[in-house]
């Protein structure tokens, strides 16, 4: 390797709570200068710790880091210049573009040639925009030029591709090589493992420490690879039927289409929010919805759920209206929503009984039905923990638990997997895919392509419309790819040439 | 000084742009104004006063007559007893007054001669208002009657308001209201923009620009207090070319204090912010620590005097109390340099002291 290393990490620790959360335990880390390096960890892992320690936004509780061979002191003036975008950004969503980064060139003391960073952004048509109207794509290029400002010799980027389509994905990993050249150290952090694979540099990091730190393509050729070998690394996921698919009771049901949507349209005032979206779900099938932030996937979503009141056009539940029928619509799915809907304040046992009592479960049944799910998913050490306190796994698994504690025939997961290891991951899938093969239907939105493989079906969303649809092998052919995103992506530059 | 500009001038920019601060600054006051001034009225109030005679004596005609011939009292008349309490307990009148059979008798008699005033306890108010009317129209009533007979000398209070000839109300209570309209705009508008930058995720991107503390102290405070100011030349101008209300003061020194009232309000509404993270915390505690003492314990509606002793040391704690003791005597005597000088000298140490608190709390790090 080289001579000495540009950031030196040193068993960096860092609790919070006082010590009762250890987000950064005892890490160490050596990175090159002009390194791009993609720091990967699911939510709670410790990478917006380990850049807020970097940024010196946070006081260590013990361990060094040098930096360009000097220490670094929290709330000191750094060692070197430093670019840090944190997560959402850091904008004034009530400044214009421009006034967004005029301020941050002031607070800088950094004289920039405003109009040349906009063009190379593409923002100069929108320069005069408010800050909080720009699409996520257009959000994250402005942070990431207020971020360049003063040209830093370190750039700390905190998950910025969150929620972006993977056009906008690509268009800012282009121009942050552009801009730094190979000058700048670059840390970005993610929680998309595909996105990973792509760095010089690629340090996992898992429950406050390193799992691998090194060239990703060391490790394995792709990014499906790749994964695989990040769950060895972090302990191993071994393949077992799932329980919960073992135990499910599938109602009888004759409809073939247990989930439809006819026509449906979603305006808010003058936004069209959803165009005219039409699917139909077989039986036992895994549907996909998949798109970035405000594409539509979520309204549609809500309103093929009877959560949101459409327009005009109307979904079938079970061959039932949802529209005009709603709550017997409903009685036949099982939701489970973004961000896990659970009560953080009531123990696992309580959140199981009060679902089993708001799906109509009474008594016995109820009884029974609870007792089921504690011993499938293995409640019984933390059945009197708060569900706020639970490890990120368990939380998703009670969320799962309180949506098939009634065996629905049809199950919306609503981005169930959002900032969960890829351990757990594997864990929920298995179950899905199971029950799917139960003949359970399921309608699934994700951010995630490479979990979009585990679809039968998939539908591309991009400004309310549906631009692709078909299985992810068809979706490549059609567009002459190689893998889901690539094809994702030719999909929106193809929408983007057509007229408007 | 650059970095403060750029702070200041943005900070101008999101005041601007958002409504509701121009809502709380602008529109806030007016409703505030027309509230002290047409909807407040603690002069008097409006009684139907039941009345069951039982005397029917040809010399209480005058006294009934007299009861109902005022323009605070209305009067209904009851056979029975029983109707009237109905009647008072289902708040159609206020005041139930009974003539007892022996009444004219026992007063020819110069005996003592009782009247009966039942009144509706739940609305404290009310029930000093009707008593003392029913009490001075009866003596007014008894001492004519008494000339008449007898001729002899009665004491008579002639009252005169210093200050407020007319003994109106408004112009005591309207300038008062200026210390609930600047506490709003000190701490209710600067409650949420420290806890904003927090919820936003800006703060991060602050501290990392290396924005220092007294920058972002002195970006926070001087838009604000300019607002306040702007607010503070509008309700006066409203006040006095719109209401007409008298002012005796100078404006020289109101301005001056009113300035440091505004200092220390912000330094409170600043603290508020710069401790609870959470936006909605935040304004809930501007409104308690805020807007609830200027409204109930600076005497603009209570009178301290008639605290308990603890409530009144605690009163004298507080910025608006003294703001409102100044201001009334500012505007209805002129400069009183006492209390001007005391007030002035207290806020300023107050809101200094608040300043250094802000400076301390302002974080430097984000696990500060």
């Amino acid at each position: 390797m080289e001579k000495t290393p540009f950031i030196d990490i040193r068993e960096i620790r860092k609790s919070f709570d006082g010590g009762k959360n250890m987000a950064v335990d005892c890490l160490s880390l050596a990175i090159y200068k002009g390194q791009t390096v993609g720091l990967i960890g699911a939510d709670g892992a410790g990478k917006s710790t380990l850049l807020r320690l970097l940024a010196g936004l946070l006081l260590p509780d013990g361990g060094s880091i040098f930096i360009d061979g000097k220490e670094t002191k929290a709330g000191r003036k750094p060692p070197v210049t430093i670019g840090y975008m944190p997560q959402k950004f850091g904008l004034y969503e009530d400044l214009t573009v421009r006034e967004n980064l005029e301020f941050y060139a002031a607070l800088k003391h950094v004289d920039a040639e405003f109009d040349n960073m906009l063009d190379f952004a593409g923002l100069s048509p929108f320069q005069n925009r408010s800050a909080g109207k720009l699409s996520g794509g257009m959000k994250q290029k402005l942070g990431l030029i207020c971020a360049l400002l003063g040209n830093p010799e370190l750039l700390l980027l905190d998950e910025p591709s969150v929620g972006v389509d993977p056009v906008s994905r690509r268009e800012l990993l282009k121009m942050v090589k552009e801009s730094t050249k190979g000058q700048t150290t670059v840390i970005w952090s993610t929680a998309y493992m595909d996105e990973a694979h792509g760095f010089d540099v690629a340090a996992v990091v898992d429950r406050g420490r390193t799992v691998f730190v090194g060239r990703p393509t060391d490790l394995a050729p792709d990014s499906r690879g790749f994964e695989e070998k990040i769950i060895e690394l972090a302990g191993g996921w071994q393949k077992k039927e799932s329980a919960v698919a073992k135990k499910f009771v599938m109602p009888d049901n004759s409809c073939d289409y247990p989930v439809e949507a006819l026509h449906l349209v979603k305006n808010y005032g003058s936004f069209c929010a959803v165009k005219d979206n039409n699917l139909k779900i077989r039986k036992g099938e895994i549907y996909g919805l998949l798109g970035p932030n405000g594409a539509g996937k979520s309204t549609s979503f809500k309103m093929m759920c009877g959560l949101a009141r459409p327009t005009s056009g109307t979904a079938r539940i079970m061959g039932i209206d949802i529209v005009k029928n709603a709550s017997a619509a409903r009685a036949h799915l099982g939701y489970m929503a973004q961000k896990f809907s659970l009560y953080p304040n009531l123990s696992v046992r309580q959140n199981l009984d009060f679902f089993a009592g708001a799906y109509g479960l009474g008594g016995h049944r109820a009884m029974l039905a609870v007792g089921r799910m504690i011993e499938i998913f293995g409640f019984r050490p933390c059945l009197n923990d708060n569900a706020a306190d639970l490890p990120l796994g368990y939380k998703q698994r009670l969320s799962l638990a309180c949506a098939v504690m009634h065996n629905p025939p049809v199950l919306f997961l609503d981005e169930p997997t959002s900032g969960v290891d890829v351990i757990t991951r594997r864990e929920f899938w298995n179950h899905i895919t199971a029950l799917a093969q139960k003949g359970v239907t399921v309608l699934i939105t994700t951010h995630f392509m490479d979990e979009a493989e585990y679809c039968d079906r998939i539908s591309l969303f991009f400004r309310g419309r549906t631009i692709a649809a078909g299985t992810p092998a068809e979706l490549c052919r059609q567009t002459a790819t190689d893998s889901l995103e690539s094809a994702f992506a030719a999909a929106i530059l193809a929408q983007e040439e057509q007229p408007a | 000084m650059k970095t403060t500009t750029a702070f200041i001038k943005k900070e101008f920019l999101q005041i601007i742009r958002d409504p509701s601060s121009l809502l709380i600054a602008f529109v806030l006051p007016l409703v505030l104004l027309f509230i002290y001034t047409y909807g407040i009225n603690l002069d008097f109030a409006h009684v139907r006063l039941g009345i069951k005679n039982d005397d029917r004596g040809p010399q209480t005609a005058d006294l009934i007559d007299a009861l109902g011939q005022n323009a605070y009292m209305q009067t209904a008349f009851y056979g029975s007893e029983k109707q009237m309490y109905h009647d008072l307990a289902r708040g159609k009148i206020q005041g139930a007054l009974t003539l007892p059979a022996d009444f004219s008798r026992n007063l020819a008699a110069g005996k003592n001669a009782a009247l009966l005033l039942v009144a509706d306890g739940a609305n404290y108010t009310q029930v000093a208002h009707t008593q003392n009317y029913v009490t001075r129209i009866a003596n007014g009533w008894l001492s004519a009657n008494r000339r008449q007979q007898t001729a002899a000398p009665t004491v008579e209070i002639v009252p005169r308001y210093l200050y407020n000839p007319n003994n109106d109300g408004r112009r005591a209570v309207v300038p008062s209201s200026l210390a609930v309209t600047m506490t709003l705009i000190g701490i209710l508008l600067t409650a949420l923009v420290i806890s904003r930058e927090w919820e936003r995720g800006t703060m991060e991107a602050l501290l990392a620009a290396g924005l220092r503390p007294m920058q972002f102290i002195i970006g926070k405070y001087v838009p604000y207090f300019a607002v306040g100011m702007l607010s503070l030349f509008f309700s006066i101008a409203v006040m006095v070319l719109v209401f007409r209300l008298p002012f005796a003061g100078s404006w020289g020194v109101l301005f001056v204090i009113s300035a440091l009232f505004l200092y220390a309000s912000l330094g409170l509404g600043l603290i508020i912010s710069s401790l609870l993270r959470d936006q909605m915390l935040a304004s809930m505690a501007a409104l308690i620590v805020g807007f609830l003492p200027a409204l109930m314990m600076s005497g603009v509606v209570f009178p301290i005097i008639s605290m308990p002793p603890f409530f009144r040391r605690l009163a004298w704690l507080l910025p608006p109390t003294h703001y409102v003791r100044f201001v009334k005597s500012e505007f209805m005597s002129g400069t009183v340099w006492e209390t001007t000088l005391v007030s002035g000298a207290f806020l300023f140490a107050l809101g200094t002291l608040f300043a250094a608190v802000v400076y301390k709390k302002t974080a430097r790090r984000l696990d500060d």
